[in-house]
């Protein structure tokens, strides 16, 4: 499997009232062609702008140095114009808010056609029908009728296929979905986690998928990259994370899952949760960001950051006192 | 959407009904007696005052007489003025082609001046375009406005004598002559309502520029032009909509004065003219039918907000 | 879009005073206001003395730095006199206004209903007169003078005014720690005084700020008109109309006092924008 995209020491710089706010610290980042590759982390961690600063959709006055090379060539010194080329065609990006991210002004069908116009010159009734096949794609019922339809008139779950449908519409290799279905209810979730791993299944492109649910991940990725205050602290593949976390962090997103199905004679446990906030830092910081809620910080942690380190098969952590390999598991 | 219309056409009407009856009122609460404003004259032999009471249904209750005026009105009958003499639709249908022809002009000179300056500055936020968009934008909103005629006028017409200082002339008699005399009270009148008009179209567009349709249309590849000229701008016109309905009624105070000062004989000054010569009949008609028109404006503006918002169009209620 | 900010006290010294524009606009009212209130100690010559040896001198003539005007009276001096009638009828109809405006907007945002619906037909009517024409007509029938037209323009700005400051108080309702203050039963009276208005203050200020500009260029207009204060007392607006007549002898006349209510009414605008910028500053 070849690699589709690769980021190196992505570093975002974002401001706020309060002067500088350092959101990515040197994130590296490989998607491979036909990965599923999960970017999780709590609100705040640099997630969302890590895939934003990939378009070069933050703020104009952000900072983001490094590089991000796709197909050879680097998004992030490119010329905005061969970007824009890119954007909508090669790499497609579904927000968050599917209420918002539409134009309330037009219609489901413009807002789909124009893309198509954009990238691939279709006009008309071909690109009406093309609209139609992409809005059946995403299991929306009578297309026609849809596309004359505007943003408000949707429920949040059609509205969240459209913008996939609108995505999709040039067959991107890379798909980039910002909490899919965070503002979705749990059913409406489920049906719009379904149709995205039929599609990739079906389609085969790439998927960036940034979650603050690991439900969501175990469903659809095949690799996790977990990342804490702007950095990433563990990346390993799906199964291998949820079975054995090495990072304390990580450990402790597990932790603080519900669980509901218990092995008898396994006694129920009290939710765990991580203590304190997550930091937001201006400078760069010669530590570990986790240590001060870390149950396994010691010393050595307040005085050096950690660096990603390989601890298995395509698993890297970036910890001095990683968790321990979880032996009851190991061994499966 | 008939609902919401209906609704809108229904409150204007009754605004409509109420600023009649102030206006009506109004002049009935000037110091002296009715018969007085009325005619213009002063002393009465009792005899004659009756008379007159009697002529003008003034001897009749109030709500009477309201009825009468509606009436007569609603027939054309606006009455004469007590100083000219002339009736008073006359007048008015002298005067109202002057300033209808200055209000349209001024309100191009304010669309074509102040919106693409604010889109301008919207794009170009914090650079030099937006400075200085924002400075002419000051100054049109500080400038007093007979103040400015009469310095343009100190300009143009004495020291360059390119432009004529007073008088109208119709456009079908002279084209060229009756642009002349309009441009620069059009100007005068313009710059201050693009003032505003710049200011709006440049927060409405930075406020568009900012949402998540925007980023997801930069998102999906599309040009700047597009994004720009397409999405964020469609979204902020009805902002401006409703600031350009305002403006209209700025634009009838400020036609006022400019009238004067380049004293084109239109319903500005006719109307100045009447306030100051006491010529209340002429001052009620007029009330009335400036209130009209701005009433009538905004029920039109609420049309194209009606237009260019879907969420209104098609659930029938503002959002 | 009417955000009820609750501003942040830290720093707004630090805040205002890095934007330029608005430190000049400061400055400039902070100087009308002296020359209005130490009229007497800068001007050097009374402004109604008639000099009739030096009629319509130019400026940097003899003694006169801004030249006579047609009854020989000193332009410097009555320009510095005449910041009085401008900042007082500026200052006050402004005023007048938002002291009728604000309990109307109150009682009408806070308790909506019927007194919501009657008070928004009167404005709507009132707002169906343009503002000039309703200043000049009221002036017109109070009879001419400083306080009538005192008078005049703040009932004209009042529709306006109480359209802006039920919004607030519409606005501040809905926000949380007024709905729990309703919630647990704080009488209605503390709930406006105690809570409801204080938060008003700064967006109130803000919008008093941009309405004295208005009520500058009305009081500039009306005295132009004649509905002002009477000669010989000097306003900028009667100075202007006097200097109509002469402008062909002496241009200079109908420059002075216009560049001084362009410069008063800029300030004031420039320091409304920057108090705006301080409590809102998502719209620079």
């Amino acid at each position: 499997m070849g690699t589709l995209l690769a980021v190196e020491q992505l570093e975002v710089r974002l401001f706020d009232r309060s002067g500088v706010v350092l959101a990515v610290r040197g994130v590296d980042l490989t998607i491979g062609e036909g990965e599923v590759v999960a970017l999780v982390g709590e609100s705040g961690c640099g997630k969302s702008v890590t895939a934003l600063a990939l378009l070069r959709l933050l703020p104009a006055d952000a900072r983001i140095q490094g590089s991000a090379h796709f197909q050879g060539r680097d998004l992030l010194s490119m010329p905005i114009r061969e970007l824009r080329s890119i954007r909508g065609s090669d790499i497609a990006m579904v927000f968050q808010e599917p209420m918002s991210s539409l134009n309330p002004a037009f219609t489901i069908g413009n807002q789909i056609i124009e893309v198509l116009k954009r990238h691939k010159g279709l006009r008309g009734a071909s690109a009406r029908q093309r609209a139609a096949e992409l809005l059946n794609l995403v299991r929306i019922g009578a297309p026609e009728q849809r596309l004359r339809a505007y943003p408000h008139q949707l429920s949040g779950g059609m509205r969240q296929r459209a913008m996939i449908a609108m995505a999709l519409a040039c067959d991107p290799k890379l798909l980039i979905l910002d909490e899919p279905t965070t503002a979705l209810d749990v059913t409406t979730q489920a049906q719009i986690l379904d149709i995205v791993r039929d599609l990739q299944q079906r389609l085969g492109m790439s998927i960036l998928l940034i979650t603050h649910d690991l439900g969501v991940v175990a469903d659809l990725a095949d690799r996790v990259a977990v990342m804490y205050a702007g950095a990433k602290v563990e990346d390993a593949e799906v199964g291998r994370l949820f079975a054995s976390p090495r990072h304390p962090y990580t450990a402790g997103l597990l932790r603080a899952l519900p669980r509901l199905n218990f092995q008898p004679g396994e006694t129920r446990q009290r939710l765990t949760e991580i203590p304190g906030m997550v930091p937001v830092l201006r400078a760069h910081l010669d530590a570990c960001a986790f240590a001060p809620r870390c149950p396994r910080a010691e010393d050595d942690c307040h005085l050096a950051k950690p660096g990603l380190e390989a601890c298995d098969a395509k698993h890297v952590v970036a910890c001095f006192h990683p968790e321990p390999v979880d032996t009851r598991v190991a061994s499966s | 959407m008939r609902a919401y219309l209906l609704r809108r056409a229904g409150i204007s009407l009754l605004t409509l009904v109420i600023a009649s009856i102030v206006v009506f009122l109004g002049v009935r609460a000037v110091p002296g007696s009715p018969a007085v404003a009325l005619t213009g004259n002063t002393d009465f032999t009792p005899a004659a005052l009756a008379a007159i009471n009697r002529a003008y249904g003034l001897d009749k209750p109030l709500p009477v007489q309201y009825v009468d005026w509606v009436g007569q009105i609603v027939r054309g009958h606006l009455g004469s003025s007590p100083v000219t003499g002339l009736p008073i639709t006359t007048e008015i249908g002298n005067a109202f082609p002057i300033t209808t022809e200055l209000t349209i002009l001024s309100m191009l000179v304010a669309l074509l001046l102040g919106i693409p300056t604010g889109i301008l500055a919207a794009i170009r936020r914090g650079h030099t375009a937006d400075y200085v968009s924002n400075g002419l934008a000051l100054f049109g909103l500080s400038i007093p406005s007979f103040w400015f005629g009469i310095m343009l006028i100190l300009l143009l017409s004495v020291h360059f004598s390119v432009l004529p200082s007073a008088g109208f002339v119709s456009f079908s008699v002279n084209p060229a002559a009756n642009l002349a005399h309009l441009l620069m009270p059009a100007f005068v009148l313009g710059t201050g309502v693009a003032a505003v008009l710049m200011r709006q179209t440049r927060s409405g567009l930075l406020e568009t520029l900012r949402t998540d349709y925007v980023r997801t249309a930069r998102a999906k590849g599309l040009s700047e032009w597009v994004v720009v000229g397409k999405h964020a701008l469609r979204n902020s016109l009805v902002t401006v909509a409703t600031v350009i309905a305002l403006q209209f009624g700025v634009l009838l105070s400020g036609v006022a004065v400019t009238e004067e000062v380049f004293g084109l004989p239109g319903i500005g000054q006719l109307t100045i003219n009447a306030v100051f010569q006491r010529d209340y009949p002429t001052i009620q008609a007029v009330a009335l039918l400036t209130a009209a028109l701005v009433i009538i404006i905004n029920l039109v503006m609420d049309l194209v907000y009606m237009v260019l918002s879907p969420k209104v169009r098609l659930a029938g209620d503002p959002g | 879009m009417a955000a009820a900010q609750v501003p942040s006290r830290a720093g707004w010294w630090r805040r205002f005073s890095r934007r330029p524009p608005a430190v000049i606009g400061l400055v400039g009212v902070a100087v009308v206001v002296a020359m209005a209130v130490f009229a007497p100690l800068l001007a050097h010559y009374s402004p109604t003395t008639s000099q009739f040896g030096h009629v319509l001198a130019y400026p940097f003539s003899a003694g006169h730095l801004l030249g006579t005007d047609e009854l020989g009276r000193d332009e410097l001096s009555r320009i510095i006199y005449g910041s009085q009638a401008t900042l007082e009828v500026g200052v006050l109809a402004t005023l007048l206004a938002m002291a009728l405006a604000v309990p109307i907007g109150i009682a009408s945002g806070y308790y909506r209903g019927a007194v919501d619906m009657v008070a928004m037909r009167i404005a709507d009517v009132l707002l169906a007169f343009p503002f000039l024409l309703l200043a000049v007509g009221l002036a017109a029938i109070f009879g001419p003078s400083l306080q009538n037209i005192v008078l005049a323009l703040g009932i004209a700005q009042v529709p306006g005014a109480v359209r802006i400051a039920r919004a607030e108080a519409m606005a501040l309702r809905e926000q949380d720690f007024i709905q729990a203050a309703i919630v647990t039963g704080v009488k209605d009276r503390v709930i406006i005084f105690r809570h409801l208005f204080p938060n008003m203050l700064s967006p109130l200020m803000v919008q008093a700020s941009v309405s004295i500009p208005g009520a500058i260029l009305g009081s500039a207009l009306l005295s132009y008109l004649g509905l002002g204060v009477q000669p010989p007392t000097p306003s900028w607006g009667t100075m202007l109309a006097s200097a109509q007549t002469y402008l062909y002898n002496d241009p200079w006349l109908a420059i002075f006092p216009g560049v001084a209510i362009f410069l008063t009414t800029l300030a004031f605008n420039l320091l409304g924008d920057g108090l705006r910028d301080l409590f809102d500053p998502s719209l620079r």
